[in-house]
């Protein structure tokens, strides 16, 4: 131990984003004008109203959206989501856009846990029919799902296996061990695969961190809840999605686990090594960059896509695991219906008009309208499913993309509340051992391996989910459908 | 004027982060000082000396401070597939782009609080008056 080991917890100052000009330019959408700051390639635009604001500036997001507009290539504007919070040098709830071929792509962008997203899950089962086995149920799905850092699963992957999983994502599965039903494929976002991984591209480093973490939460915010309909929104949309009033659904929240992480540390030191021989320079060393169409470029944009197909995988085997707990908890109801799986950190090729695009996400959605081909045939029409999980505890949302999000933010929207404080503030304020009486109080059973886990996770350290929903309906960014309150939780 | 001070090391908490700050008079002692910093953030529980064995680590990097991101990285993942808790650094060789360390530790059952990793954004390393300061934020 050092002689000296100190912690204090206070808020770092924020950059003035206020003399940086922010300004109302439409329905909760504010603007920094291009010309704010040196090496602006295009404005930055922020979706909020002006409580949210207020949070958003109590950090350094704003400056950090500032910097994401010097990258070369970016098009149109930087553009920050209303949950968006302080990230390594991107920050969370951020979206860039750059022109291919020789726009930039940057780990960064994309963030550690490559493809952390939510696969929501239906049954045709009402409350009634699950509270009398809810506490074994939830039990179950704890004791199913191995939770917490570092936790490994049921599944350890050979090496050919692990290959196969990145390369061919959910579709592998299914058709060579039988995880999951063919029909379930439509339902995950790409169909659970993108076709550009390269497994190759991926250092043996991150294969040993992932060979025994398929299906796995993680820690942190990561959980499985058993929720309720508690409001449909959207009765359209509603039951394009079948849902309904009362219903027993299953929300999974969870990504790539330490082999994304070690896909992106891979990548980003590669990157801030190469970055010079491209003549590019970037405000903070964790935006490191290089041109798309590099072979560094290449090389990680492979290997970021074969993360992306290890999270798609994560979350699949994990709606298994929970529909194996509801087969045998609750023998003779109806399977668990896949409505949507759809990933929050990623970079995705994507064209909107004559323009091919290299879309960065980085704790956004992407969120397609009815007029979409990517859709699933079912949801043609209505638009994409979006599931924003909220803070454990509280509600989470079924949203749906706009045709009107392409023109404004590249058919993304938010992913969540946003955290508003630190694990160890919430730590300060919240006893764990309380919390959890409180939210068993309300009928909310929780497993979580420890009290202080649980505190980080309390719903005051993250921004008010109902806010953040509203904003990005009145902007116009996507459709509220659905809101989902919880009943069970296995935290990560 | 050199100034002395022992090493130390420090942290300031963030949203969804840790800053981690390290103060020695030399870079060795720094780079040591960062890996048992690590260490007590995922297990504060005073470990036994190790005893036995070492491991070899060799690393190149770009500049020091890209160097102190590995170096940590290296930790983060050997702790975490080894489930071992390093305490002890000795540098056969270290310079502003290279080290190589013999690296000892306990092994345990699990680890309590696993640091992801380390990154670069806001890194920093400052060299004033014979003392180095690094500033370094961690994912946890």
């Amino acid at each position: 131990m050092s002689d000296m080991t100190r912690e204090s917890t206070h808020e770092r100052v924020a950059q003035s984003p206020a003399n940086l000009g922010l300004r109302a330019v439409g329905p909760c959408l504010y603007e920094i004008e291009q010309d704010a700051a040196a090496g602006m390639r295009v404005p930055a635009r922020i979706f909020a109203d002006e409580e949210l604001l207020g949070e958003i500036r109590r950090d350094r997001s704003i400056s950090q959206l500032v910097n994401v507009t010097t990258l070369p290539g970016i098009v149109d504007a930087a553009l920050g989501m209303p949950d968006m919070h302080e990230g390594y040098g991107f920050p969370v709830g951020g979206v860039a856009a750059t022109r291919l071929p020789d726009g930039v792509i940057s780990p960064g962008g994309i963030g550690f846990d490559i493809n952390c997203g939510v696969r929501l899950l239906a049954s045709d089962l009402r409350e009634a029919d699950v509270a009398p086995t809810l506490e074994p149920l939830v039990h179950e799905l704890s004791r199913s799902v191995p939770a917490g850092y570092g936790r490994h699963g049921r599944l350890a992957l050979t090496r050919e296996e692990m290959d196969r999983v990145l390369g061919e994502g959910c579709p592998y599965l299914v058709r060579e061990h039988g995880i999951g039903r063919p029909e379930d494929l439509a339902f995950v976002e790409s169909g659970g695969v993108i076709a550009a991984a390269a497994p190759g591209e991926v250092s043996e480093r991150a294969k040993r961190r992932g060979e025994d973490q398929l299906g796995t939460l993680g820690g942190g915010n990561h959980f499985i809840e058993v929720q309720l309909v508690d409001a449909i929104l959207d009765e359209t949309a509603a039951q394009a999605f079948g849902l309904f009033p009362g219903q027993v659904t299953v929300l999974v929240h969870t990504g790539s686990r330490g082999l994304g992480h070690q896909v992106c540390t891979d990548y980003v030191k590669l990157m801030d090594e190469a970055i010079h021989r491209y003549g590019i320079t970037v405000p903070d060393r964790q935006l490191a960059c290089v041109p798309f169409s590099s072979p560094e470029g290449q090389s990680y944009f492979g290997a970021m896509c074969a993360a992306v197909n290890f999270a798609f995988c994560n979350r699949h085997v994990i709606a298994h695991r929970a529909a194996e707990v509801f087969r045998r908890m609750l023998p003779g109801a109806p399977q668990l219906r896949l409505v949507y799986d759809v990933a929050h950190n990623t970079a995705k090729i994507e064209r909107y008009g004559a323009r091919e695009l290299c879309v960065h996400r980085k704790g956004a959605t992407r969120a397609f309208g009815p007029s979409s081909v990517e859709i699933p045939a079912a949801y043609r029409g209505v638009g994409q499913p979006v599931l924003i999980p909220g803070s454990m505890g509280t509600a989470s949302y079924v949203l749906v993309g706009t045709d009107e999000a392409a023109a404004l933010s590249f058919s993304s929207t938010c992913h969540g509340a946003g955290r508003a404080m630190s694990r160890g503030a919430a730590k300060r304020r919240v006893q764990g051992h309380v919390l959890r009486k409180e939210l068993l109080a309300r009928g909310i059973i929780v497993r979580c391996p420890s009290n202080q886990e649980l505190a980080e996770e309390a719903p005051l350290a993250y921004k008010d989910v109902d806010r953040v929903v509203d904003v990005v309906h009145r902007a116009g960014i996507a459709r509220k459908v659905a809101r989902l309150r919880p009943i069970g939780v296995v935290k990560g | 004027m050199e100034v002395d001070v022992s090493p130390s090391h420090s942290f300031e908490e963030h949203r969804g982060e840790l800053e981690l700050r390290i103060d020695a008079p030399s870079l060795p002692l720094l780079f040591a000082e960062a890996g048992r910093a690590l260490t007590a953030v995922m297990d504060a529980t005073p470990l036994p000396t190790p005893t036995g064995w070492s491991d070899e680590v060799v690393l190149h990097a770009i500049d020091r401070e890209a160097l102190l991101v590995d170096w940590l990285n290296e930790l983060v993942f050997r702790s975490e597939v080894g489930k071992v808790l390093f305490t002890e650094f000795e540098f056969t060789r270290i310079s502003e782009r290279q080290l190589v360390a013999a690296i000892r530790g306990t092994r345990v059952e699990q680890l309590r609080n696993p640091v992801k990793g380390a990154t670069y954004n806001e890194l920093s390393i400052t060299e004033r008056r014979g003392s180095f300061t690094a500033k370094v934020i961690l994912d946890v």
